[in-house]
Order: structure tokens, then C-alpha cells, then sequence
């Protein structure tokens, strides 16, 4: 694993605001979680919630169904890990080009440390952080992320991939649904930024090419899959792990930005404690 | 369009006209030269509603005709009903006779800020433009029991609001938000948003217009056929003498566009420019 400092400063920074929203929502967030679908729990009851046109409903705030405090940061990493990021993130794929390039890298030179939203995070729908929102239209996903505060638009009216527009961090993606699951199809990234977050590198090329699915696994779960192909990078198709959010026990999500200023204090703050490395 | 490339257009367009003067405002004025057909008016579509009886805000809003260019925007140039506010040379946003009311003894603070925009408004600097400088949404998605989502294609980062309209009243101790806390209700066919827990980093407009952390901002959204009118109050009794209503905005609704995201914002770009504050002069 890549040295840690400089995400923990940042991850401390998003706890910080996840602590914020489960203080100010009013209501334990450990005492939700606990009574929604926590782990060896029974499958959820509840019928699916569908929309008027029948499709499932997967509106509402979704978060990985804990909570975090700045003391516990480095547990993010552990949590990473045990979602499969490291030991199976997109760079253990690296063509040798780009895994000599990778091992010149480190995590002070994450994209997301300006405030380049990762592409994926431990999963697409909350980047950066652990929570995002989805409000959805007959016509329309929105997924609205809260750490660096973006919002993907997938429509799911049957058009095609835009040929009209500049590469983005987020790219390009259409919905579909096929059956119960939705089937989001994203392409025209541009290279600036990582898939992953927390300094693990994984920079890809303009080539990626994302197929994201998600499938309400119940009434309260959303089961989110991704696989990715980048023939410039990879040996191969790479597969995340798959990655289970519940619905947080609180309304709605909060502003958090990134700004560069701040980045850049991070940064200065984490070299002068010689990035997390003890002294020699 | 970059953020550098959006400032120097600017200044340049800023320059032209205020070296060509009273000519050009007077054409400017006047709006394109070939009007469209009135039949093609969007204002004079139907206005679609929800199952709930409120107007339809959901789809994708064209900048239209209004008093200035939001902070860091260029969604929607493509289409005759959608001319863009116009970057006002300084000679014309002095003239308007819609000033903020501020307190005579903040005037001193509020020149001296825009003299020196360049160097202190933080939206230059790729901070967040905040309520109400971000001007009307780009974007608007309406769903049964979820907030209003008011989405926003800035240079900075693109952006989102949350707006819930279920009766709640505003989050208790949320304080330093760019875009603050906002609630919404439906006057008749108006949507009313209310927002409060603001920092006091952010202008309400480029010409130092300074606000305090207890500015209240209320926004009026209504869809007139395939238009939104939007305009936003705001109330600040430490900086106005009175609540002010700003000059008022129309979108028109955009199926071809959809928000795109600009390439990061560099605020090392700022320090190329040197002659930005020279709109400010009057």
C-alpha cells in the first residue's frame, strides 16, 4: 500500500463532513444503519420501490453504511481494502509501460489532491467521499456526489453517447435498462485524472471505456458493478469489486467542496511532517 | 472555453466597448438584427405540468436574456431566443439605475473591491461563485418526493443545489456555505427558494459587491411555456440599507444541450492577466 498521509489528511477532511451531516441530521447514524440492512441480516421485506413507468426507483442517499471519525481515518483503508481497492484496483493491470510509470508515482501526485474528482473512488456514485444522492426521472439518473460536490447526468431516453463534446473527468454516459438493472455505458474521458481515490494510483488514458450497472439488490441496497477497458493501459478488462451501498440515515447530502487553496495548504502541512514518514 | 480564454474575451470585449462607446450599446440594445419568428416564441408554448399540478421545471435551461453574465458561465449560445446576458462594460452597469442599496459608509470597501477585482474575488481564484453571482440553473430535475436538484456548469467545477420542498424548515447550524441552505415552496405556480448559512467570501456580482454571513436569498423560478424567469432577492441588514431585488432573468429551455464540464480551473491562469480591473473604471 502507498504511503498514507496526504489521503488520511484529505480522508479526515471528508469524515470531518460525513461526522457533520450524522450530528446535524439528528439522528444516530449507527442506530439507522444498524436497523436497515446490516450485514447477516435477513433479506429486506420491503417491496422494491419502482417508478410510474415500472422501472426500480433508486432514488434516495446511498453511503457504504458507516460512519467515520478523523481518529479512525486510517480505517479507510482498511474498509479500501476490504472492498478489493489495492490488491485488485485497475492499475494491478498496468501493461509494463505503464507500470514502470506507476511506480514512479506516488500519492502526492493524485489528481484529486487539485480537486480532480477520481473517476470511481471505491465506487462511481459517491467519488471521492462515501455518500452520494440519486434523483431519478422517467427520463433521467442524476447521480449528485458530495465530495468535490459533482453530478453525473445519465439520461435513459434512448439517446446516444454525445459526438459534440470535449473529453471530461466524468466522461460521457447513457443509461439503459435492462430488466431491474441499469446499464450505464461511459466513454470520452480525458486522461487528467485517476480512477481511484486515497493516492492508489490508477491513471488511465483518453481510451477508457466504463460499463457501470446498478441493481437495487432490495428495497434498501444498491448493488453497484463496474468493469473497465483501456487498451492503451491494460492487459485485459478490469473488474472492480463489487460494492454494496445502503440508504443513509440522512435526508440529503451536504455541500463539500475542494478548493485548490486549501489542497495546496494540505499539501504544504503533510511535506513539512515529511508526508506521514518517520524521521530518520 | 477556458477560464484564462473566458477573461481575456472579457477584457477584450470589455475594451471594445468601451472604446466604440454609445454606438454599440445602442445596437446591442436593440437585439439581433433578424427576429425570429414570433411563432417560435418559447414563452408562448404551453407550460407542462407534474401529476402534482405544480409547473414541469425538469430539462436543461439556456443562459438567456438578463442583466449580466453569471459567474464563470457560457451554457447556452446556440439558439436566437438564447442571447446571453451581456459582460457589461462598467459605464453600463453604473448606469442601471438597479444599484444594491448598500450602506453609504460600505461604499468606500465596495469601490475599492472592484477596483481591485482581479486581485481579491475569490471567483477568480476557482472558489465556488455562490448564491445569487451563479445566476439561474442550467439544469433543474424534479422527482416525486425528492428535492428539487438545481444543477449549474460552472469554470470553477460544476455544481448542484438541493432544494427540498416538503415544508421543512431550514438545517439548524449550517453556517459557511457558498451555496448555502435552501428551502423551497411553491407560490401558485412560483418556486420560492429561500437560502441562509452563507460564508462572506463570495460577491454578489463582480463589482465588490460584498455580502455578510447573514444574507438571506430569495429566488423566484417560474416556467412561462418553454422559458424559466428567475430572480433573486437578497436581504443583508448589515451591508443594505433595504432588501434588494435584482434585475430579473429569462432561460429557454434546451433539448440539443446538455451541461458539459470545463477543464479544470487554474487560478495560477490570474496572474497572466493584468487588465482586468480595467472595466471597473468608469
Amino acid at each position: 500500500m502507498k504511503n498514507t498521509y496526504l489521503a488520511s489528511v484529505l480522508i479526515a477532511a471528508a469524515s470531518i463532513a460525513a461526522a457533520s451531516i450524522a450530528l446535524m441530521s439528528g439522528t444516530p447514524a449507527a442506530a439507522q444503519s444498524a436497523s436497515g440492512s446490516a450485514p447477516g441480516t435477513p433479506a429486506n421485506a420491503k417491496p422494491i420501490p419502482r417508478m410510474a413507468d415500472g422501472h426500480p426507483d433508486m432514488s434516495g442517499v446511498w453511503w457504504p453504511g458507516h460512519d467515520l471519525i478523523p481518529a479512525q481515518a486510517s480505517a479507510v483503508y482498511r474498509e479500501g481494502e476490504r472492498q478489493g481497492i489495492g490488491a485488485q484496483s485497475f492499475g494491478s493491470l498496468y501493461k509494463p509501460d505503464a507500470m514502470a510509470k506507476a511506480k514512479a508515482l506516488s500519492d502526492k501526485d493524485d489528481p484529486a489532491l487539485w480537486c480532480i474528482p477520481s473517476i470511481i473512488g471505491p465506487t462511481p456514485l459517491v467519488g471521492n467521499g462515501l455518500v452520494g444522492e440519486i434523483v431519478q426521472t422517467p427520463k433521467t439518473v442524476v447521480q449528485l456526489i458530495e465530495t468535490y460536490h459533482g453530478f453525473r447526468i445519465i439520461p435513459t431516453d434512448g439517446r446516444p453517447h454525445r459526438d459534440d463534446v470535449v473529453p471530461s473527468n466524468h466522461g460521457d454516459a447513457v443509461g439503459r435498462w435492462d430488466g431491474d438493472t441499469l446499464i450505464v455505458d461511459v466513454t470520452n474521458f480525458s486522461d487528467r485524472n485517476w480512477l481511484h481515490h486515497h493516492g492508489d494510483v490508477s491513471f488511465h488514458s483518453d481510451a477508457l471505456h466504463m460499463v457501470e450497472t446498478y441493481r437495487l439488490a432490495d428495497a434498501d441496497t444498491l448493488e453497484i458493478n463496474v468493469t473497465a477497458d483501456d487498451p492503451q493501459m491494460l492487459t485485459g478488462t478490469w473488474k472492480a469489486p463489487t460494492v454494496k451501498l445502503v440508504r443513509a440515515p440522512f435526508e440529503h447530502i451536504m455541500e463539500t467542496s475542494c478548493e485548490n487553496t486549501e489542497t495546496a495548504n494540505l499539501i504544504e502541512a503533510a511535506s513539512k511532517d515529511n508526508y506521514g514518514r518517520k524521521a530518520r | 472555453m477556458t477560464f484564462l480564454n473566458t477573461i481575456v474575451t472579457t477584457v477584450a470585449l470589455s475594451a471594445a466597448l468601451y472604446l466604440v462607446g454609445p454606438a454599440v450599446s445602442a445596437q446591442r440594445a436593440a437585439g439581433p438584427a433578424a427576429a425570429p419568428p414570433a411563432g417560435d416564441d418559447p414563452a408562448r408554448k404551453p407550460t407542462p405540468r407534474l401529476r402534482d399540478g405544480h409547473p414541469d421545471l425538469n430539462g436543461f435551461w439556456a443562459i438567456g436574456r438578463g442583466p449580466d453574465t453569471p459567474v464563470g458561465s457560457s451554457f447556452g449560445e446556440r439558439n436566437a431566443f438564447i442571447k446571453r446576458g451581456d459582460a457589461r462594460n462598467a459605464a453600463a452597469q453604473y448606469a442601471d439605475p438597479n444599484q444594491p442599496p448598500y450602506k453609504p459608509e460600505l461604499m468606500p470597501k465596495v469601490e475599492e473591491l472592484a477596483k481591485n477585482e482581479s486581485k481579491v474575488d475569490t471567483a477568480f481564484f476557482c472558489k465556488p461563485g455562490g448564491v445569487p453571482r451563479i445566476g439561474p440553473p442550467h439544469g433543474i430535475v424534479q422527482a416525486p418526493g425528492m428535492p428539487i436538484v438545481l444543477l449549474y456548469e460552472v469554470i470553477a467545477g460544476n455544481t448542484f443545489r438541493l432544494v427540498p420542498t416538503d415544508g421543512r424548515g431550514h438545517t439548524a447550524n449550517l453556517e459557511g456555505l457558498y451555496y448555502g441552505d435552501s428551502i423551497g415552496r411553491w407560490e401558485g405556480d412560483t418556486l420560492v427558494v429561500e437560502t441562509v448559512g452563507f460564508n462572506d467570501e463570495t460577491w454578489i456580482g463582480i463589482y465588490g459587491w460584498l455580502h455578510s454571513t447573514k444574507m438571506r436569498v430569495i429566488e423566484r423560478l417560474s416556467r412561462v411555456g418553454d422559458t424559466l424567469r428567475y430572480q433573486a432577492t437578497v436581504e443583508d441588514p448589515d451591508v443594505f440599507t433595504r432588501p434588494w431585488t435584482m434585475n430579473a432573468w429569462t432561460s429557454v429551455r434546451t433539448t440539443k444541450e446538455l451541461i458539459l464540464e470545463n477543464p479544470p480551473c487554474v487560478e495560477s491562469d490570474i496572474d497572466h492577466v493584468t487588465s482586468f480591473d480595467e472595466k471597473t473604471r468608469r
